[in-house]
């Protein structure tokens, strides 16, 4: 079913454009969604209420793959618990050269529904990974710092026994585009919840 | 204020570019940086001063990062207008190990980029650290300056080198001075599945939920919500990489076309030629198998006129199917009918694929064709196909049509008894062997059914013999259908009119039997079997001998039909010609037997008076084969050819021959005067096959003789002298022999 998704034209810069054909438009719905608790970001529309979204479809973005610090101990994922935290984890894997600075060229499709986060190659044949939603313990957008105003996306993962967890960092082609992934995100927590309770 | 024992020495060595543009250099300069340091006295000398890094401790455990930005940012209040400068973080470079009261511990140095120098005035304040020119400081700094203290000194030549090697790599300074993680943050989606606990208490619950509650909430999402197994896997559904179809592209290596002499057909003619593809295939099937296509139809009529001007019924078409594949895979009872009879077609023809008629009407449900199968006297009811099923087992995978009754009639056969074939011996009588797979029963299977015994049945085997043909079979052979292509046979390998040639079915000796082993032959029956069968030889003429050999056995024969000599019954008159001819060849019985008879009878008397002569029957008839093993043309398998001998110039003369082959040699036999031409044993001449088998030479070595035999049956003598004589060991199977000597 992958084959059957057309490639986008890739000089699009409006982020509406980014979201998939086969997506449901996530923008329309993306502004309530955004609640304080789990949205961070100061959102304009965020005073509108609707959470009721059913993100059954996949919201996809073409990001750039950074890299990942796997298997970490679990009791990282409360240390880093305050974003800057993290950021500067991030910032220390960079600077020792765990992490590289920047993004491989290579575009993968990132895709955001309730089912958590998939991250499929440019051609959408091959899957390369996958974060449930239950597994996913926190998404962090921040600015990378270097000036050329590149966004970067962190993914802070467990696994199923709270073991373990994994940060896995992508970079955006957009500020906006950044933001919307962080919303479709935070929409897909929140329909999670929604579409069980109709149930 | 805590154990003493957790505070570590830590130098902070607090830098910051002079510009901006320093940051996107790729080379390093020291020059672009400054550096905070401290100037202490040196101990002991009030005037001297020394620089020193900023220094603290800090609580080994907690927040290293906090509590060193805190003591930069309260270090450096009164230098700043009291505002303090904000690290943006901190580095810990490597650790140093300490010298002097402190040896043994170490010291961490930590960076603490700042922002780039801004325009504003420094306020200097005694006591309090300033900004250095990082160049100005590196220049006097060494191991053993006197400026800095020791450490220091050490510290500050480890972050020159560390500063330089950072600035190789890309992004690696601009990182450095970026701005502080807080700064950054943009966005931060948490999952409230993951609330922190501590704050679930004054949080309120998300959407009503605790966090387990929400967590169990999207792990039930994982679930799925469809499962679709395939419902092959497991089965033993075979793999198959059969081609169903090739198609070869038939100007394919003829160059490029011309293209303008290319025409798109019409739309109606294109989908016209597209069907007909298939059509065109079947026309050519038709018009190349007609009896196939009138057997597919069940078009009776047809099928006899094809039979009638000589179709053969066992032509396999392009799919390797013989006419009656077709007639019983489409039903046609009474094309299936006429094939069988009219056509004489074997019911155990196999096609291509190796089905049996049986296999496909079975398969088809074909109830009345499987029983008129069933019926005929040849068929093979245990025949298996590829896969090794019976026809029962086709039957009833397949389910068609009337495959209830199909199945009952299977069954039903099985229980009846099956077809028999006369096995003769040499003095006419016979056994009748049970034919347990109808025409498909071979020689090695008939033997098994004579109920010989072990050691008999090793000197004899099977052989098919018409009036003037005969063939020893082959293990594997199935004589059955030899009897059924005997006619072909006849043809093939004489002149002869094939229909006064009746075939027959014998049991004889095995041309192959060694005489050694024949000499030690002591079982009655065996004995037996070969005395009839020499008898039967002597009698035809097939053992040319002298005179008196031939009033030997005479007399022994008498001696073995009759009994012990009587003088009143046995007398003169008893030896009229009817008698002669059961002891003497009937090519001697006019000519000479009439002056031998007194000494035949006076031979008999011997014998029958004779101490040393046993009256066991046997035993008599063992003496009559020892009489018979230094004949040369004894135990030989016998064909037919012609020689021809230039009787003078201009005339050539053909004689008949008989060519006998035997352990002993190759014999060649005058056929109408029954004398021994020549015998020549092996060793003693050398022979060769003509072209096409039509014909085969003999050099004799000891006078250099010549001679061509003509004959049909060249191949096979040639073949049998080869393997009598040693050449082709018995399991040597390379050649092709279409009919005969095992």
């Amino acid at each position: 079913m992958f084959r059957k998704v057309k490639k986008r034209h890739s000089s699009s810069s409006s982020q509406s454009s980014e979201i998939s054909t086969k997506s449901k438009s996530v923008d329309s719905s993306l502004g309530g969604l955004s609640r304080s608790s789990t949205v961070a970001s100061l959102d304009t529309d965020s005073t509108k209420s609707s959470g009721n979204s059913a993100l059954d479809a996949c919201a996809e973005f073409r990001v750039k793959y950074v890299g990942a610090m796997e298997k970490l101990p679990f009791e990282m994922c409360r240390t880093l618990l305050e974003p800057p935290d993290l950021i500067s984890y991030i910032d220390t894997a960079q600077q020792e050269g765990k992490l590289p600075f920047v993004a491989a060229d290579e575009e993968m499709f990132l895709g955001v529904s309730k089912y958590g986060v998939r991250v499929a190659s440019a051609d959408q044949c091959d899957v390369l990974q996958r974060h449930p939603l239950y597994l996913v313990v926190r998404m962090l957008c921040y600015d990378d710092g270097l000036g050329a105003g590149r966004n970067l996306l962190a993914l802070n993962t467990t696994d199923p026994s709270q073991q373990e967890c994994s940060i896995w960092v992508y970079q955006c082609s957009s500020a906006e585009q950044a933001q919307a992934i962080c919303k479709v995100l935070s929409a897909a927590f929140d329909s999670a919840l929604a579409s069980d309770t109709k149930s | 204020m805590g154990n003493e024992d957790n505070l570590e020495d830590a130098f902070v060595a607090v830098i910051r570019p002079k510009n901006a543009v320093s940051l996107s250099s790729k080379e390093y300069r020291a020059k672009a940086y400054e550096i905070l340091l401290i100037e202490v006295p040196l101990e002991g000398k009030e005037k001297k001063r020394k620089k020193v890094l900023l220094g603290t401790k800090i609580h080994t455990g907690s927040d290293t990062s906090r509590s060193i930005l805190e003591y930069v940012d309260e270090t450096t209040k009164p230098i700043s207008n009291n505002q303090g400068f904000i690290g943006k973080r901190v580095v810990h470079m490597k650790k140093f190990p300490l010298e002097g009261e402190n040896a043994g511990k170490e010291a961490s140095l930590f960076i603490v980029p700042i922002n780039v120098k801004d325009n504003s005035k420094p306020t200097y304040s005694p006591g309090s650290p300033s900004f250095y020119c990082l160049q100005d400081i590196m220049r006097v700094c060494s191991e053993t300056s006197a400026h800095f203290s020791s450490i220091t000194s050490k510290m500050l030549l480890a972050l020159d080198k560390w500063l330089a090697d950072q600035h190789s790599v890309p992004h690696a300074i601009p990182a450095l001075f970026r701005p502080s993680p807080g700064e950054r943050v943009k966005t931060n989606v948490s999952n409230p599945a993951y609330a922190p606990e501590g704050k679930q208490s004054d949080a309120p619950l998300h959407m009503g939920y605790t966090a387990l509650e929400i967590k169990s909430k999207m792990m039930s999402l994982e679930k799925a919500d469809m499962c679709i197994q395939n419902p092959l896997y497991g089965s033993d559904l075979q793999y198959t990489n059969r081609v169903d179809k090739v198609i070869i592209n038939p100007y394919f290596g003829l160059g490029a076309p011309d293209y303008s002499k290319i025409q798109i057909p019409k739309r109606e003619k294109w989908q016209h030629s597209m069907s007909s593809v298939t059509e065109d295939k079947e026309r050519q099937w038709v018009d190349d198998f007609p009896l196939h296509r009138s057997a597919c139809e069940g078009d009776t009529e047809l099928l006899s006129k094809l039979l009638d001007s000589g179709f053969s019924v066992k032509q396999l078409d392009s799919d390797h199917w013989a006419p009656i594949h077709y007639a019983c895979w489409y039903g046609k009872v009474e094309a299936t009918k006429v094939l069988l009879e009219k056509g004489n077609c074997n019911p155990n023809l196999l096609n291509g694929q190796l089905s049996s008629p049986l296999h496909f009407a079975a398969g088809g449900g074909h109830s009345e064709i499987v029983q008129l199968l069933l019926q005929h006297p040849e068929i093979d009811r245990h025949i298996e196909d590829q896969q090794k099923r019976s026809p029962l087992q086709v039957c009833e995978e397949n389910k068609q049509n009337d495959w209830e009754e199909t199945v009952k009639l299977l069954q039903q056969a099985n229980n009846k008894p099956y077809e028999k074939v006369r096995i003769y011996r040499m003095d006419g009588s016979y056994r009748s062997v049970e034919l347990k797979h109808g025409n498909n029963t071979s020689v090695q299977q008939i033997m098994e059914g004579m109920r010989l015994s072990q050691e008999t049945q090793q000197y004899f085997t099977i052989w098919i013999c018409s009036e003037n043909l005969s063939l020893q079979l082959k293990p594997y052979h199935k004589p059955l259908q030899h009897l059924r292509i005997w006619t072909e046979i006849v043809t093939d390998l004489t002149v002869l009119d094939p229909q006064r040639e009746t075939p027959q079915l014998f049991l004889r000796r095995d041309v192959r039997l060694p005489l050694d082993v024949e000499k030690k032959v002591e079982d009655p029956l065996s004995i037996l079997i070969l005395f009839d069968e020499a008898r039967h030889c002597l009698l035809k003429g097939f053992y040319p001998s002298p005179d008196s050999k031939l009033i030997t056995l005479a007399s022994l024969l008498l001696l073995i039909i009759y009994g012990s000599y009587e003088s009143k019954k046995h007398k003169q008159g008893f030896l009229n010609e009817e008698n002669l001819k059961s002891i003497v060849p009937i090519s001697k019985v006019k000519s000479k037997a009439h002056h031998w008879t007194n000494r035949i009878l006076h031979e008999y008397k011997n014998l029958s008076t004779s101490e040393g002569v046993s009256k066991e029957m046997h035993h008599l008839q063992r003496l009559f084969l020892q009489n018979c093993w230094d004949i040369p043309t004894y135990g030989a398998a016998f064909f037919t050819g012609q020689v021809f001998t230039k009787a003078s110039s201009s005339n050539h003369k053909v004689i008949r021959v008989y060519v006998g082959v035997n352990t002993k040699g190759l014999h060649l036999m005058n056929m109408e005067t029954k004398v021994l031409l020549i015998s020549l044993k092996y060793g003693s001449f050398m022979w060769q096959l003509g072209q096409a088998d039509q014909y085969f030479q003999i050099h004799s070595l000891e006078n250099k003789m010549n001679f061509i035999v003509h004959t049909k049956q060249a191949g096979l003598i040639v073949k049998l002298l080869m393997k009598l004589s040693g050449q082709i060991t018995p399991n040597d199977r390379s050649l092709t022999d279409k009919y005969a000597y095992g």
